[in-house]
């Protein structure tokens, strides 16, 4: 038994049909491809650009509002912690590094972001492609994305909470909140990191503290005189409030030491990567359930399909009672109509696998533009197998037009 | 041999000896006591067909006539095995077709049976060779290259052009040769054709008829055809003519069986 050369013959007399068929299924797999795709990438992606942020310190509230601000910069005002925490923790003999992140200015809608030398290279792991780090006042380092080179000088204004500054574009509401005086002098550039970093422009913590008049986190001399110097250590008594805290403990033992310790008496300690698994969890219940629903209108699609084929076999009982005429058996007839609805359904799942890839890209290239987070969505065994799922679903729902051509009596089709 | 060369004659000879005949060999056609009853939609039963006698000789060619309605597809269908007696015996040789379960009819109807009718039932899609070799995709999975060789042979001696061309695209009388093409491609011993010529132009149908003819006799297979088409019938060896089932003329009938066959079952 050779059903092929009928199957092909069935299918090519669809014509058109065959083609919104499969563009059909195409479509509605596309969905659950994506989705999972999508998903995937997003949480890849994001737990990529928390890996610079071990331990945030910061005050009490919400956990996930500090990570969405300390690791993917998303505008919001935080409560302050005493700066003493911070002089503490960088003196603390468990810690690698400690490094105070300050928000709330932007140029041009990057966002200014106030931080220690030794985090801007991510303590020492990254260095500049351009240029060098900040090493004093005034002097900033751009992300790879940010569109000033090297020598270009910034006025940062104070970012307005609620409104949507789109990084690279200045407006009116940004001009009109310019810190007039204060000048940053571009020095570096970082490599491309995939996470909004590389839309933020860094600059020392001192230069955000005195643009907003809070001195510069170092004590005088005792001859009353100052020198303009950067970076840690900081003088408890000097330093204002900061936002978050990052940071890098030795071991992970102290890691979890300091996040006990610091969980109390006024202070907040979470790990990023714990934030994000919980985060994880909501949105991988919520991936379940658009892929349930994209498998439900899946099996929909298919159902309408299912009717097509019934439909068509009622169209062709006569065809099918011409094969049994000529000698063909029930089972022929059978694996005709199966494979040519299973074939339609199958190409469509192959179908959806490129467009749920494709529509994927796509929508990781929206979310990379709007966030700075680069997103790259591959298509994985999960996804691969929900197509397969689909093809397979699709190859049983054949079962049943293929049973239907069987019980057509040949007699009477013969001669309708 | 079975088959008579001499056409438009009453030509069945004498068999030689009894009756035998293979599934893919010429035989006897017999019927014997044959009721066929009809179901309207709403469940009456009415006589489809009646035969209580009918024998076919090897290699004759036998034209069935009558209204529509008369029981000719009937005849057809229970000959080729496409249905089933509510009573009585169709035989083809020794074997008893009747009583084959469906896959044996199925076998024996692809290997004996050659199959021709009013709408040529080709599939449009397909070229004429798909379609000639369409039929044997029904058992084997490749087509071996003697029987493609065969099937380019039929399609040359129906006078069809290039087996390439698509089946849709051919005119009616084109489609016909490719249905009967396809219909001798496993050399049957028994061709039937359904009013092969009742959807072509005379000319059409005449050559047609010569086609069919033809193959039939140089084959020795034997030929039953329902016509309506004076030209066609004329050059059967017989004509039955039927109406409301029953066979109208029995002497013609048994003059065939007279001249020809050993009772039922003198063989056994």
């Amino acid at each position: 038994m050779n059903p092929l050369p009928m199957v092909l013959a069935d299918l090519r007399a669809l014509r058109f049909g065959g083609v919104v068929a499969v563009l059909l299924v195409g479509l509605a797999v596309a969905i659950g491809i994506a989705v999972g795709a999508q998903e995937r990438a997003l949480r890849k992606a994001s737990a990529r650009a928390a890996d610079d942020f071990p331990l945030l310190v910061g005050a009490p509230g919400s956990p996930t509002q500090m990570v969405l601000t300390g690791v993917y910069l998303q505008a919001e005002a935080l409560p302050l912690i005493d700066g003493a925490v911070m002089a503490r923790l960088a003196a603390d003999p468990r810690v690698a590094g400690a490094a105070p992140l300050a928000y709330g200015d932007i140029v041009s809608g990057y966002p200014v972001v106030g931080t220690s030398a030794a985090f801007a290279t991510r303590f020492g792991r990254i260095a500049p492609t351009e240029g060098r780090v900040f090493a004093a006042a005034g002097e900033a380092v751009v992300g790879a994305d940010v569109r000033f080179g090297l020598g270009s000088s910034l006025t940062p204004a104070h970012a307005t909470a609620g409104h949507n500054h789109v990084p690279g574009e200045s407006d009116a509401e940004e001009a009109s909140h310019r810190h007039e005086a204060v000048r940053l002098t571009v020095v570096g550039r970082l490599p491309r990191l995939g996470s909004p970093w590389d839309r933020a422009i860094l600059v020392p913590v001192e230069t955000v503290w005195a643009t907003h008049g809070l001195g510069d986190g170092h004590a005088a001399a005792a001859d009353g005189t100052k020198a303009a110097r950067i970076g840690p250590p900081w003088d408890a008594a000097a330093v204002p409030g900061v936002p978050i805290v990052v940071v890098k403990p030795k071991a992970v033992f102290d890691a979890y030491r300091l996040r006990s310790e610091y969980r109390q008496g006024g202070t907040m300690a979470v790990f990023p990567a714990e934030v994000l698994v919980s985060l994880y969890g909501t949105v991988g219940d919520l991936r379940d359930i658009l892929v349930l629903v994209a498998a439900l209108d899946d099996a929909v699609v298919f159902l309408a399909i299912l009717l097509l084929t019934v439909t068509l076999v009622g169209a062709r009982r006569r065809r099918y009672a011409v094969l049994r005429a000529l000698g063909a058996g029930r089972v022929y007839v059978a694996a005709v109509v199966w494979l040519g609805a299973a074939a339609l359904t199958t190409a469509g799942s192959l179908l959806g696998l490129g467009l749920g890839w494709f529509a994927a890209t796509a929508l990781s290239w929206a979310i990379a533009a709007r966030t700075g987070l680069a997103l790259s969505a591959t298509i994985g065994a999960g996804e691969i197998g929900f197509a397969a799922a689909m093809a397979g679903l699709g190859s049983l729902f054949a079962i049943l037009p293929a049973l239907a051509a069987t019980r057509q009596p040949v007699v009477e089709a013969l001669r309708s | 041999m079975p088959a008579t060369g001499a056409p438009d004659r009453p030509s069945p000879a004498p068999p030689p000896g009894p009756a035998t005949g293979s599934a893919m060999g010429p035989a006897f056609l017999r019927l014997e006591g044959i009721r066929v009853e009809h179901r309207d939609a709403g469940g009456a039963r009415s006589l489809g067909l009646a035969v209580d006698r009918l024998v076919v000789a090897p290699g004759e060619a036998v034209a069935l006539t009558g209204p529509s309605g008369a029981g000719k597809s009937t005849f057809l269908e229970l000959v080729s095995g496409l249905r089933r007696p509510d009573a009585g015996r169709v035989l083809w040789g020794e074997s008893e077709v009747s009583a084959f379960g469906e896959a044996a009819r199925e076998a024996w109807r692809r290997l004996t049976v050659g199959f021709v009718f009013q709408d040529f039932h080709l599939v449009g899609e397909l070229s004429i060779l798909d379609n000639v070799l369409l039929p044997q995709s029904f058992a084997g999975f490749r087509v071996p290259a003697a029987v493609r060789c065969r099937a380019a042979d039929l399609i040359a001696a129906a006078g069809l052009p290039d087996p390439r061309r698509r089946a849709g695209l051919l005119s009616r009388g084109e489609q016909q040769r490719v249905a009967v093409a396809r219909a001798l491609l496993a050399d049957p011993p028994l061709l039937i054709a359904d009013e092969p010529t009742a959807s072509l132009d005379p000319a059409t149908g005449a050559a047609i008829a010569d086609l069919i003819l033809a193959a039939a006799r140089a084959r020795g297979a034997t030929l039953l055809m329902a016509s309506h088409d004076p030209l066609l019938t004329a050059r059967a060896d017989r004509i039955l003519r039927l109406e409301a089932g029953h066979l109208v003329d029995p002497a013609v009938v048994n003059r065939a069986e007279a001249a020809a066959v050993p009772a039922p079952g003198a063989a056994a």
